[in-house]
């Protein structure tokens, strides 16, 4: 049964750490605004050749 | 018609054409080619004809005045590397490309640094280097690129935002999600009641009780507060029972644990605390869009332009002084009391007295801050500086007015709900006194433990937090989750006429005198098509499609008429007076003259005339019939009594109508009404705000509900405004489903105390029997609330 106390612990460690990283994406405040960044990323990829001057 | 390349709105056949695409205006040409020279073409990619029409190159307004010190301090935050950031609100970020653009700023300027668009509020950070970029030059940047900034007045009383309040929520959900699923974990062993050695059950337990501790303390920590408040203020809430069920369970399980007799119900205790977080959740939902509390700061714009010296001078608006000359154009808010000076004035008061028709006003009148002017340019001198305009002064009158909340529903319930619980747990310790001594405490506790009113506490939330979604799916957005049950006990309805019940926002045009021939109608059309004024164009609308010809001599002098000949007919349209003016003959004498009326003559002779008017929206007649049955109905409007034979015709005769009511009456009339039963009121302008506030539940009728409303409990699409009847019965069906789920939780306390008072309340009973009673309630409420709003609302 002392296997079952170890598990625990470990259970409790692993949880911990996901705890600890939702408390930290909550502070740093990414559950501000859960619209934009859906919106942001479909942004991306612009092709190098635009950037640098124009399609013309 | 090609579609203009960068806004997509039909090109004119004179469109401007360059690098091998139609535009629609020298503007749109202009955006597209400064995006090009900057490397930006991807934004055309991002979405098909994503920019905002500009018809001009450059934006009118001159911005300097953003760079005065008592604006700049209001709106930017200093930041300690000598930057500067500001949050702009801008109206026009409807898309993916415009995120993209607005977030790629710093390309067009180095001294711009990183940029970030907040969707949902329509909002944008910069952080720039204000001695590089003023303030003024980066907002002028923006409207050159078609994305102006809303400057409010509002802007300057606000303090820079904080962190959210939401993110508190969050972590308190977080927290306790974390320790219920752990200690639950913990609980499995009993819950099967396998054999654990001693020490590990007391490894578990104190485990669990260190887990617990965050819960009782920082999640749980708004129940505490909430309960010792209504303590003192001597009434009891829900938050009563709450917390004395939480108390007790936390008090015996930690007792059972230290004096290891057993493992006690923390994990029922974590469950119950995370549950009542979801349901406080789904309640605090917001609209991120939208806002409740708006002011007449929100409609007043941030600067006012003067005439110094001849030359025109954008001031802000809170440093106008008495005797300033201002200069107003058309579509513009005249921003303080003052006299008119120059030009015409023709003041849509709609908004602001629910008056309809726009009033004429000649040089030497008073004017009243709030009217927008339609027409010329006309010239005003400040009598009164901002806050002492007239509409200001009643705005913090009508503050003043207090605001109770009505004991609901619930808040009865809880008081009788507390006082049985109480009462049952000391007949159980009495009886136990009597026949076993060692059963008194443990009974007392189990009473409080079990009859905890989760069940109850999570039936509210989770109905009203559930039907304000289906609400707001519908086209009517609540402030809050609470105002569906005050919706519910509503007997009395108030509505506005103005803007309400009538759609300002299009025209019905009807004729009166000598029949229009095909020929009349061809020259009126021509005539008028050259008309900038709203009512000429409503006319010319209303003639339908006739050829297009062309009009010799057109004239046109704002605000009065229009002239111009055609086929050799000299054609005049317009006011009384501008057709008296050049020698009419026949012009009628009786009538009212009301700026409303469009008369025409034909060679100074007269023919007839048009009135305009606002037509009533669609669905009134089923929607009052509905609301007759069971509420008082009462139509209120601040102009005068011509529309009452329009009004009675289609809502009907028996209604109580009132004409010509001033905000102030407007109030005093809902606050009379009030004191018979809870009153709805229905408005939409500033007039109706000291309403709106005074009544139980203000709902603000608007055709875009992000842009400004009154301060109101709702904002209601007013296309949706045939459907207030459904809402009101959804509304009352919703106190329904919250009953049933009182009754069910209540069962369920039942079974629950024939355990306790008998001293035998076995953690694996807790154990099931709370979270099943949670998750029913919860279940029940959800489930027949989305029923309900799809058996009562139409979508």
């Amino acid at each position: 049964m002392s296997v079952l106390g170890l598990l625990i612990v470990i259970g409790l460690v692993l949880a911990g750490i996901f705890l600890a990283a939702f408390l930290w994406a909550v502070r740093s405040g990414q559950f501000d605004d859960t619209l934009t960044p859906s919106l942001r990323i479909l942004g991306d990829g612009e092709p190098l050749d635009m950037k640098e001057g124009g399609i013309e | 018609m090609v579609p203009c390349e960068h806004c997509g709105q039909p090109c004119a056949s004179e469109a401007t054409t360059g690098s091998g695409f139609q535009f629609c205006c020298v503007g749109c040409q202009a955006v597209y080619e400064l995006l090009h020279s900057a490397g930006m073409g991807h934004f055309y990619r991002l979405e098909s004809h994503p920019g905002t029409r500009m018809t001009e190159v450059a934006p009118r307004t001159d911005f300097a005045y953003l760079d005065r010190d008592e604006i700049s301090r209001k709106l930017l935050v200093r930041e300690p590397n000598g930057l500067a950031r500001a949050t702009l609100h801008i109206p026009d970020i409807r898309c993916v490309a415009c995120v993209w653009l607005l977030e790629n700023l710093y390309r067009f300027d180095p001294g711009i640094g990183a940029s970030r668009v907040v969707f949902p509020r329509q909002e944008l950070t910069v952080h720039f280097d204000p001695n590089q970029i003023p303030l003024s030059r980066l907002v002028e940047r923006l409207a050159l690129l078609g994305y102006p900034p809303s400057l409010r007045l509002e802007a300057l009383g606000k303090t820079p935002a904080t962190a959210p309040l939401r993110r508190s929520l969050w972590l308190k959900l977080g927290i306790a999600g974390f320790v219920a699923g752990n200690t639950m974990l913990f609980s499995v062993p009993s819950y099967l009641g396998l054999q654990t050695s001693d020490g590990l059950a007391r490894f578990m337990g104190f485990a669990s009780l260190l887990l617990a501790l965050p819960v009782v303390t920082y999640c749980a920590s708004d129940y505490w507060r909430a309960a010792i408040h209504s303590l003192r203020g001597r009434f009891i809430s829900l938050d009563v029972p709450i917390a004395l069920g939480i108390a007790a369970l936390f008090g015996q399980s930690a007792f059972e644990i230290v004096t290891g007799r057993g493992g006690g119900y923390l994990d029922s205790l974590a469950a119950l605390v995370f549950l009542l977080l979801i349901g406080r959740w789904l309640q605090g939902r917001t609209f991120e869009k939208l806002r409740f509390d708006r002011s007449y700061a929100d409609y007043f714009p941030l600067s006012a332009a003067t005439l110094v010296n001849g030359r025109e001078q954008r001031v802000p608006l809170t440093s106008l002084s008495v005797g300033d000359r201002l200069v107003v154009r058309h579509g513009e808010l005249i921003p303080v009391d003052g006299q008119l000076v120059a030009g015409e004035g023709r003041i849509d008061y709609s908004f602001v007295t629910g008056e309809a028709d726009p009033v004429p006003r000649t040089v030497g009148e008073e004017l009243l801050a709030g009217g927008r002017q339609l027409g010329g340019a006309i010239e005003i001198d400040a009598t009164r500086t901002v806050d002492s305009s007239g509409l200001m002064a009643l705005w913090d009158r009508s503050s003043l007015a207090s605001e109770e909340a009505p004991p609901t529903f619930v808040g009865q319930a809880a008081r009788w709900f507390t006082l049985g619980v109480l009462l049952v747990a000391a007949g159980a310790a009495l009886f136990w006194s009597v026949v076993d001594p060692s059963l008194v405490l443990t009974s007392f506790v189990s009473v409080l433990i079990v009859a905890c009113p989760c069940a109850l506490a999570l039936a509210t939330p989770f109905a009203t937090g559930t039907a304000r979604g289906e609400l707001a799916r519908r086209g009517l957005f609540l402030r809050s989750a609470g105002v569906v049950e005050r919706l519910a006990r509503a007997t009395t309805a108030v509505f506005d006429k103005t803007g309400t019940l009538t759609d300002t926002a299009t025209s019905e045009v009807t004729y009166q005198g000598r029949p229009l021939e095909e020929r009349d109608r061809i020259a009126l059309a021509a005539v008028l098509g050259g008309s900038s004024h709203p009512y000429g164009q409503a006319v010319r609308r209303s003639l339908g499609d006739v050829p297009p010809h062309e009009v010799l001599g057109y004239e046109e002098l704002a605000g009065a008429g229009c002239r111009g000949s055609l086929e050799d007919r000299q054609l005049l349209c317009g006011s009384r007076a501008w057709l008296a003016e050049h020698g009419v003959l026949g012009l009628p004498t009786d009538a009212e003259d009301r700026a409303s009326t469009v008369h025409w003559a034909s060679d100074r002779v007269y023919r007839g005339r048009f009135e305009v008017v606002a037509p009533l929206r669609s669905g009134l007649a089923a929607l009052f019939a509905d609301l007759r049955r069971r509420l008082r109905l009462v139509i209120t409007s601040g102009d005068s009594a011509r529309d009452r034979d329009r009004l009675v015709h289609a809502v009907g005769d028996d209604l109580e109508l009132f004409f010509r009511q001033s905000p102030r009456d407007k109030h005093d009339l809902v606050a009379s009404l009030a004191d018979h039963g809870p009153v709805v009121m229905v408005g939409d302008g500033l007039n109706d705000a000291a309403a709106l506030e005074r009544s139980t539940v203000g709902i603000a009728v608007a055709r875009d509900v992000s842009v400004f409303a009154p301060a109101c409990d709702g904002l209601l699409e007013a296309h949706r405004l045939s459907g207030l009847g459904d809402f009101l019965r959804f509304s009352r069906r919703i106190l329904l489903v919250i009953k049933t789920c009182f009754a069910v939780s209540i069962a369920y306390n039942l079974i629950g105390l024939a355990f306790a008072v008998s001293g035998r309340l076995e953690p694996v009973v807790s154990a099931i029997l709370m979270p099943l009673s949670s998750l029913t309630v919860v279940g029940l409420a959800v489930g027949l609330t989305h029923l309900t709003a799809r058996w009562t609302i139409a979508r």
